[in-house]
C-alpha cells in the first residue's frame, strides 16, 4: 500500500474507530500496547461509548470466601475462563486503597465495600481493567444480612458525558411481631444520594448465593426458598418469582444458581434428575422454559475423567444432611457454569457439555466451601471518575 | 423495464479507467446516491481516491449485493469468499468503501479486519498496519504489566 494511502488511513480516525470498536474489551486492552495513539483512542470516553456492547461474554470469575472475621478479609481470586493451566490471580484489586469485599458486577464495573469494622467504611465502584474507581456514600443502614447490587447499562444509558448507574441495597426489616419484609434503598449517580424506596417485599426467605444479577433493567436475587426476588430500580417494582420446579418435586435437596445468558435470566439446577437449565420467559407469571436437560449419566459419559459414579456420590452426599453437597453450581453466565465438584472447581459449558478443571478449591481461601461469593466478570473499558 | 432502459452510470478510477455500472447498484454508495439525487452527475463520475484495481472489486461487491434474486445466505457466502484477500487489499478496500460511503461493504470489511486482529500479537498488529511504536522500552514494559490477569 502506497505511503499516501497509509496516510489517508491514519488521518481518518473514523475508519480506525469503525474497525477497533468491533473488538472485545479484552482484545482492545491488549491493543493499548500497540502505540500511545491507540492507547489514547481506546481509552477515550466517546470511543468506549461507541464500542461497549451488552453482548460481550464473561472472560472469568471472581471468587472470594465469605468474611469469617470482622477484621480480616479473604483474597479476591480471579479465575480466567480460558487460562492455560490452573492459574488464579490475586492482585486484581490491589489498586484500591484498602482490602475490599466484592459485591456485584455488571458490564465491566465492580461494586465492593470496606470491612464493616473499618473506621471509615466506603462503597467502591471500580473498573479493574483500567484501574479507575470512585467512592460513594455509605448507605445509612448497611447490615451484614443486606445485599448491595449494581445496576448499569451503558447501551441504555450512554456513557459519553458520564458513567451513570444505580445501586440497590436490599435489607430485611422487622415489621413487628414475627413478620419481616425486604426494603430497598436506591443510590443514583444522577442525584449522588441514597433514598429509601416506598416499595417493599414480603419475603420470608434469605437471599443466598447469586445476589443482584442484572438483566435487562432488573436485578435478581436467589433465595433459599425456591423463589427469586426481582427488583426494577427505575420503576421501583419488586416481585417474587417462583422457581421452575417446586420444593416438593425433589426427593433430595438440589443445588441451584442463577445467572444471565443472551439477555435472559437463567436458573441452573443440579439434582438426582441431572443438570437443568431454565430460562425466564415471563417474570409476572413465573413462566420458565426448559432450555437444556442433561441426566447425570450423560454428564458422566461426557466427562468420565472428572465425574465417576456421580449418581452414587450425589445420593450419599445428600444423605449426609448438613455437609456441603458433592456438586454445587456457584455461578452461571453466557452458557458457562462455574461449579464445584468435591474439592475442585470446574467450568462446565452447556454447548459442549464438557467440564474443564479450573483450580482446586483449597487455592481460593482458608474457608472457601462456606457460602463464597462468586461473580462472573465481563470486561469493559468503561471509564469512571 | 428491459435492461436497455436501466439507467447506467460511468465511474472513472483515479488512473482513468472507466467502468459502466447500473445506477440501481451504484446508489448503494451514498456518495454516488447524493450526486444522483442532487442531479450533479457528471459523465463520467471521477473517483479521485479509488484506483482501477480496487474499484473493480467494489463494483463486483456492489453488483452482487444489488441482485434481488440472491438470498441473504448466498450473499453471505459471496462475502466470505470476497474477503479472502491480502490484508493490504482489505485496507485499500476499506478506504474506498469509506470514501464512497458504502455501508454494507464497510461492515463486511471492518468485521473481517477485526476478526483477523483478534489473533494477532501486538507486534503483528504494528507490522500489518505499519504503525510506529512510540513507546519507550520502559513504557512498553509498564503497559504490558498493567493487568496481566486480563491477558489470559
Amino acid at each position: 500500500m502506497s505511503l499516501q494511502k497509509r496516510e489517508l488511513w491514519f488521518s481518518n480516525e473514523d475508519i480506525q474507530i469503525d474497525v477497533l470498536s468491533r473488538l472485545s474489551a479484552k482484545i482492545l486492552n491488549r491493543m493499548k500496547c500497540v502505540s500511545k495513539e491507540w492507547k489514547c483512542l481506546i481509552s477515550d470516553r466517546s470511543f468506549v461509548r461507541f464500542q461497549v456492547k451488552n453482548t460481550e461474554t464473561a472472560k472469568g470469575f471472581f471468587f472470594q470466601e465469605s468474611q469469617w472475621s470482622n477484621t480480616d478479609i479473604g483474597f479476591i481470586n480471579y479465575i480466567p475462563v480460558e487460562g492455560e493451566g490452573e492459574k488464579v490471580w490475586r492482585t486484581v484489586f490491589n489498586f484500591l486503597p484498602e482490602k475490599v469485599i466484592i459485591l456485584s458486577s455488571i458490564n465491566g464495573l465492580m461494586c465492593c465495600r470496606s470491612c464493616f469494622s473499618s473506621l471509615d467504611p466506603r462503597i467502591y465502584v471500580c473498573n479493574p481493567l483500567n484501574k479507575q474507581w470512585i467512592t460513594l456514600q455509605w448507605p445509612h443502614l448497611f447490615k451484614s444480612s443486606s445485599s448491595l447490587a449494581l445496576a448499569f447499562d451503558p447501551v441504555q444509558n450512554p456513557i459519553d458525558a458520564s458513567t451513570d448507574f444505580k445501586l440497590v441495597l436490599v435489607s430485611d426489616t422487622m415489621t413487628g411481631g414475627e413478620d419481616y419484609h425486604l426494603s430497598f434503598d436506591i443510590y443514583s449517580t444522577e442525584t449522588g444520594k441514597w433514598k429509601r424506596s416506598n416499595e417493599f417485599c414480603q419475603c420470608k426467605h434469605k437471599l443466598i448465593k447469586n445476589k443482584g444479577i442484572f438483566v435487562d433493567e432488573r436485578l435478581y436475587w436467589l433465595t433459599d426458598g425456591y423463589q427469586i426476588l426481582m427488583f426494577h430500580p427505575q420503576i421501583e417494582l419488586s416481585w417474587l418469582i417462583t422457581a421452575p420446579l417446586p420444593a416438593t418435586y425433589f426427593r433430595s435437596i438440589p443445588e441451584m444458581c442463577i445467572g444471565e445468558s443472551k439477555g435472559r435470566l437463567c436458573y441452573v439446577i443440579i439434582s438426582e434428575d441431572g443438570l437443568q437449565l431454565w430460562v425466564l420467559e415471563d417474570y409476572f407469571a413465573s413462566q420458565w422454559a426448559l432450555n437444556t436437560c442433561i441426566t447425570l449419566k450423560e454428564l458422566e459419559r461426557e466427562n468420565s475423567s472428572v465425574l465417576s459414579n456421580i449418581s452414587k456420590k450425589m445420593a450419599s452426599s445428600i444423605n449426609r444432611g448438613t455437609l456441603p453437597h458433592w456438586i454445587d453450581p456457584l455461578a452461571f453466565k453466557d452458557g458457562m457454569l462455574f461449579v464445584r465438584v468435591a474439592t475442585s472447581i470446574y467450568l462446565f459449558r452447556f454447548e459442549t457439555r464438557k467440564m474443564k478443571k479450573l483450580t482446586e478449591i483449597s487455592m481460593l481461601g482458608l474457608n472457601p466451601m462456606d457460602s463464597p461469593t462468586v461473580i462472573p466478570y465481563t470486561m469493559s473499558l468503561v471509564p469512571l471518575g | 423495464m428491459s435492461s436497455s432502459e436501466e439507467r447506467k452510470l460511468i465511474l472513472k478510477s483515479s488512473d482513468n479507467e472507466e467502468f459502466v455500472v447500473k445506477e440501481s447498484s451504484a446508489v448503494q454508495c451514498l456518495t454516488i446516491k447524493n450526486l444522483v439525487e442532487d442531479r450533479c452527475v457528471s459523465d463520467p463520475i471521477p473517483l479521485a481516491n479509488v484506483d482501477s484495481k480496487i474499484l473493480a472489486l467494489v463494483i463486483e461487491f456492489m453488483e452482487k449485493h444489488a441482485e434481488t434474486t440472491l438470498s441473504n445466505s448466498e450473499k453471505k457466502e459471496f462475502d466470505v469468499e470476497f474477503v479472502k484477500k491480502p490484508f493490504d487489499d482489505l485496507l485499500e478496500l476499506i478506504l474506498a468503501a469509506n470514501y464512497l460511503d458504502f455501508r454494507e461493504l464497510m461492515d463486511v470489511l471492518c468485521n473481517t479486519c477485526a476478526k483477523q486482529m483478534e489473533n494477532w500479537s501486538v507486534e503483528e498488529v504494528r507490522e500489518k498496519f505499519n504503525i510506529q511504536n512510540d513507546y519507550t522500552v520502559e513504557e512498553e514494559k509498564a503497559a504490558r504489566a498493567e493487568n496481566p490477569w486480563a491477558f489470559e
